[in-house]
Parts: C-alpha cells; sequence; structure tokens
C-alpha cells in the first residue's frame, strides 16, 4: 500500500499518545501488509472516514496499556475498563489521531476525508473484519505494553 | 431524532434482507437508549459522513449470521463462521447502508458511507456513540437483527 497514505497515522499515534498520556512508544515495527482481518489485544478503537477515498484505522491496545492510558488522561487511580467514559477515552484518542492524519492527507492529496464517530470496543478473543479494503499492520511497544495499528484504504492516491 | 432520517435504514433493511430471500420480516420492537451496549454475538457497523453523521450497527447471534452468509452466497452451506462467511456479513452492512445512502439522497440529505466493520468476540462490551441510539428489531425466518441506528444531527 502507498507510503504516503500510511505514514501520517503512524506519525499521529506516536505524537499524539506521547503529548496526551506522557506515554514513549520505544519500538514501532515495519508495516505488514495483512489481510482484512484482525485479532484483537482487548481493548480496540475502529474509526471509519470517507472523502474521494474511503480508509479505516484501528487502535489495538492491550488492557495494562489502554487502562494506563486512561489513568494518565482522566487521574483516575483505577479505572475500570468497561465503563462508557474510560472506554470513551480511548475512542477519543483514536478520533484524535485519525483527525490529525487525515487534516494532514486533505491538505496535501485534497481527499476530503471525514471522520465518521469513532467506536470503541473490549471483550475475549475478538475478531475484526471487513470487506473490500488493502490494509497494514504495525506493532508499538511501550514500557506499559504493546498496541497494534490497522490502516485500511479503499482506493489510492493518484500518482 | 428525525423520522425523516430514521426510515430510510428501515426501509433498506426490509428490502435487502428481501432480496436475499430472507422470509417473514417484521419489524419488532423499537428501544431507544442513551449508550450502544450490544449484547450480541455478530455486530457490524458502518459509518456515515456528510449532512449526517454517524454509525449504523446490526447486531445479529452466530446463528443467524451463519445463515444470512449462506443467504447472501446463494444457499452455500456456512457450518462456521469463516474468513468468506465473515466478509460476506460486512459486506451485508455495505449493502444495506448503501441502500439506505441512496433513499436518503432522494430526500436531498447527501451521505457517504464508510467501509464496514465487523466483530465478533465474546463478553463483548462495546462504545459505539456517545448520542441516542435507536434500535430497531426485525423479527425473520433467520432470527432477530438487530439495527441500531445512531445519529448526530
Amino acid at each position: 500500500m502507498d507510503s504516503r497514505l500510511i505514514t501520517p497515522y503512524i506519525e499521529s499515534t506516536v505524537q499524539i499518545i506521547r503529548q496526551m498520556t506522557g506515554i514513549e512508544v520505544t519500538e514501532l515495527s515495519d508495516p505488514a501488509p495483512g489481510s482484512g482481518e484482525l485479532s484483537a489485544y482487548g481493548v480496540t478503537s475502529v474509526i471509519t472516514f470517507a472523502g474521494t477515498i474511503k480508509g479505516r484505522l484501528i487502535i489495538d491496545f492491550q488492557p495494562e496499556l489502554a487502562l494506563q492510558i486512561i489513568k494518565n488522561l482522566m487521574g483516575e487511580e483505577n479505572p475500570p475498563l468497561r465503563d462508557r467514559l474510560m472506554l470513551g477515552c480511548i475512542a477519543e484518542i483514536n478520533n484524535i489521531i485519525a483527525g490529525d492524519a487525515n487534516t494532514l492527507l486533505n491538505n496535501q492529496y485534497g481527499l476530503g476525508l471525514r471522520l465518521a464517530p469513532p467506536m470503541v470496543v473490549t471483550g475475549g478473543k475478538m475478531m475484526l473484519a471487513s470487506s473490500k479494503v488493502e490494509s497494514v499492520t504495525v506493532f508499538g511497544r511501550t514500557g506499559y505494553g504493546d498496541f497494534k495499528l490497522n490502516i485500511a484504504f479503499q482506493g489510492g492516491l493518484a500518482s | 431524532m428525525n423520522a425523516k432520517f430514521i426510515n430510510p435504514f428501515l426501509v433498506a433493511v426490509d428490502s435487502i434482507l428481501k432480496q436475499f430471500g430472507v422470509a417473514d420480516i417484521r419489524r419488532g420492537a423499537v428501544a431507544v437508549k442513551d449508550e450502544m451496549v450490544i449484547e450480541q454475538d455478530v455486530t457490524t457497523f458502518v459509518g456515515i459522513v456528510g449532512d449526517l453523521r454517524g454509525n449504523v450497527a446490526y447486531c445479529f447471534s452466530t446463528e443467524t449470521a451463519k445463515k444470512l452468509a449462506s443467504a447472501m452466497m446463494m444457499g452455500m452451506p456456512v457450518p462456521e463462521l469463516d474468513e468468506m462467511s465473515r466478509s460476506a456479513i460486512a459486506e451485508l452492512a455495505n449493502v444495506i447502508t448503501g441502500h439506505a445512502a441512496s433513499n436518503l439522497a432522494e430526500e436531498q440529505v447527501k451521505v457517504d458511507i464508510t467501509p464496514p466493520s465487523m466483530i465478533v468476540g465474546e463478553e463483548i462490551f462495546m462504545v459505539l456513540s456517545s448520542v441516542r441510539t435507536l434500535i430497531v428489531t426485525f423479527e425473520t425466518a433467520l432470527g432477530p437483527v438487530e439495527v441500531h441506528i445512531c445519529l448526530e444531527v
């Protein structure tokens, strides 16, 4: 997949997580192409967008990392995970990351991408599937746990 | 929420399920919830951007999902919800919502839909939107299909 479409999301993720929660991403893998499917770590946020092309960003956190993010953001000592407000935090982070990256892409390539509201889900043995998309996965590591980014697009940039 | 925006979705569910040969479609219970908590095994959803902004989710049990996938694939048996049938179910959401978008266009409401996503898992707790959600359950011969509509209007 076109790296011009992927890089903004990866950079925004690292930057926004650092800015908002003070958590540093210590390791980041190269983007690996995948099918439309993803087996999730446990706390997963999905945001989709449409413009001249359509796409989707999934950020999937290990529960420990998600809890640390919520803790840092909300100042709660022992945040419950299955709570609307706490999970909403994770969705909001995804919203900000995708918004940031999309603004960059829109300005640069005039894609006119608009975000649909983010959703977030937690549970066991989760599997996310999509149809007709091409996706890449990037694995990331922090001192509190791992996360995965999955970036998918239908269509691409004109060369 | 305005019925003008909701009806196109309900009409689309009805007509697309009929096209796939699903029998006995009845519009059942309607509920409004402040948050979207999903208790079904399989959820597939599509985002909406444009004049309206929101998400629409379609939820069913694993059994119903298998039967729906089979109906979509010309009656091919679906013993397991594998990659192929998962993609079929995601596509179902895409087709229904796409149809709803063209119904809305007839009402001069311009919307675009985003790629469908499907989630399966255990003990799922999901927050789909921070706005009010309208839930309409369709009873069909293949089992109930819950349609969750949340629009920021």
